[in-house]
């Protein structure tokens, strides 16, 4: 084909994951530019799928919480969904008529919990939702079913018997609480009940040089205040690295830096101008990624990566769009 | 009561195009494309992947009004190149991009990250997942 400048303009992004968990992660991703870095959090918080109750039917309700608000509590419970890639937005599932209740898009749960004769107050959690479908339950319940089947709580709550689910409601004596929800497939950008992000964040990787020379003239009462400058504990003195009796002030932990300048006021109010200098790598990032629950990080993250690709996929020009004769010329076409 | 649907923000109307091309009607090279229900996470890493070309002389994009689920991307390139081409261009590279991000990241768990996870006291079933990911 004769592209007068079809060159490529691509990146080759590198990455380093530190610190991998079942809800959280923590990387490097270098070789690229901030707007990748942004799109990628963007994506994740709110363009990643999830399932989440959006539909709920009660058939009876005495407890304290009207419906709506029984409702809106069944939505916020994260759901496993690891299968959400692979299902149908209810709204474009041919398999229902539309109303969003079949097997490829949506799992119906059922609630029913009546207090009958206890003096004191039930509860009623997460745990008590039935699904119909395995794949699909509240992520405390995977949770309890994983830790019975011996596995060790990838979630590192050590405390054994801590799964008492989320609470939905409380019952007194007498009360019931019965309904049928069902739970469907949805993006953050929709409701935040479908976001699989708790918390996505990425910080430039801070490059801190200290300048040796004008370091030695500093006494070391001077040296520590220095450090202590800092709000977060960024400096430190290394005791086993002495430069003429005189300990040396190190980086030690360059990523607790939050770009607040104290330490460069505190140069400058001492006279020594230039002594830390501190700039951010604008093509490093460090990325801090924790879930609901409701998917891994790690399948958080190349989730993302998924659908920011079909998003791209979306937006290419087709044949019939503006002006064909130019694309056309341009692509060796006729 | 009145409140459009929620799905109006990320669902293309029917008979809307998602991509509409309109040439510069002074400006040889020039064009402005509308890109329906996009936002700052697309039209930004294609603005900034537009700058890396050097045949495009101009891009920037903007979203007209926050209730207007819209962006438009205007771009102006040199002789050289066509607005047309250096946006399809983009696209392609940054497909090309995150299909590599991808694969580092997969290559990494493969490599070290199942190692990480191994520490973090991950059930088998775990590694079993991340080694059938790498393989895919």
């Amino acid at each position: 084909m004769d592209r007068p400048s079809g060159t490529s303009y691509q990146r080759f992004p590198r990455v380093r994951i530190r610190e991998l968990k079942d809800d959280y992660a923590k990387f490097e991703l270098r070789d690229t530019d901030a707007s990748m870095a942004n799109a990628l959090r963007r994506v994740m918080i709110a363009e990643v799928p999830t399932v989440a109750i959006d539909l709920v039917e009660i058939e009876v309700n005495s407890s304290v919480l009207n419906d709506e608000f029984i409702a809106h509590r069944l939505g916020l419970i994260p759901l496993t969904s690891a299968a959400a890639m692979q299902m149908r937005f209810s709204r474009d599932c041919d398999a229902c008529d539309g109303d969003g209740s079949c097997e490829y898009c949506s799992v119906e749960f059922h609630l029913s919990v009546h207090a009958t004769d206890s003096d004191q107050t039930l509860e009623v959690t997460s745990n008590d939702l039935r699904s119909m479908d395995p794949k699909v339950c509240p992520v405390d319940q995977a949770r309890a079913y994983q830790h019975a089947l011996g596995g060790t709580d990838p979630f590192g709550a050590n405390a054994s018997n801590e799964n008492r689910g989320i609470l939905i409601v409380k019952l007194r004596r007498g009360q019931e609480l019965r309904l049928r929800a069902i739970a469907r497939k949805g993006i953050g950008k929709d409701h935040a009940k479908w976001s699989p992000a708790a918390t996505v964040t990425f910080m430039y990787e801070p490059d801190i040089r200290i300048n040796e020379e004008l370091m030695e003239t500093l006494t070391v009462e001077e040296r520590i205040s220095l450090i202590e400058s800092s709000p977060t504990k960024v400096f430190e003195l290394d005791s086993a690295n002495q430069v003429n009796l005189f300990s040396l002030v190190v980086v030690k932990n360059a990523e607790a830096y939050t770009y607040d300048d104290e330490v460069i006021k505190h140069a400058e109010a001492i006279g020594k101008p230039g002594l830390v200098e501190i700039t951010a790598k604008e093509d490093s990032f460090v990325f801090t990624v924790e879930t609901t629950g409701a998917i891994t990080a790690y399948e958080l993250i190349m989730n993302a990566i998924t659908v920011l690709r079909q998003k791209l996929d979306a937006v290419r020009l087709q044949d019939d769009d503006g002006d064909l004769g130019e694309l056309g010329a341009h692509l060796g076409g006729p | 009561m009145n409140a459009p649907d929620r799905y109006e923000r990320f669902v293309v109307p029917e008979g809307t195009k998602k991509v509409s091309y309109e040439r510069d009607t002074k400006i040889v090279n020039a064009a402005s494309f509308t890109v329906e229900r996009e936002d700052h996470t697309v039209g930004n890493i294609l603005r900034m992947q537009l700058h890396r070309d050097p045949n495009v002389l101009f891009a920037g994009y903007k979203l007209p009004h926050p209730l207007q689920y819209k962006i438009i991307v205007r771009i102006h390139t040199t002789s050289q190149s066509s607005p047309t081409q250096a946006y399809t261009q983009a696209i392609n590279d940054l497909d090309k991009e995150l299909e590599y991000l991808k694969q580092a990241f997969e290559w990494f768990s493969m490599q070290e990250g199942c190692a990480v996870q191994g520490k973090e006291m991950i059930s088998g079933v775990k590694l079993i997942f991340c080694i059938v990911a790498s393989c895919r």
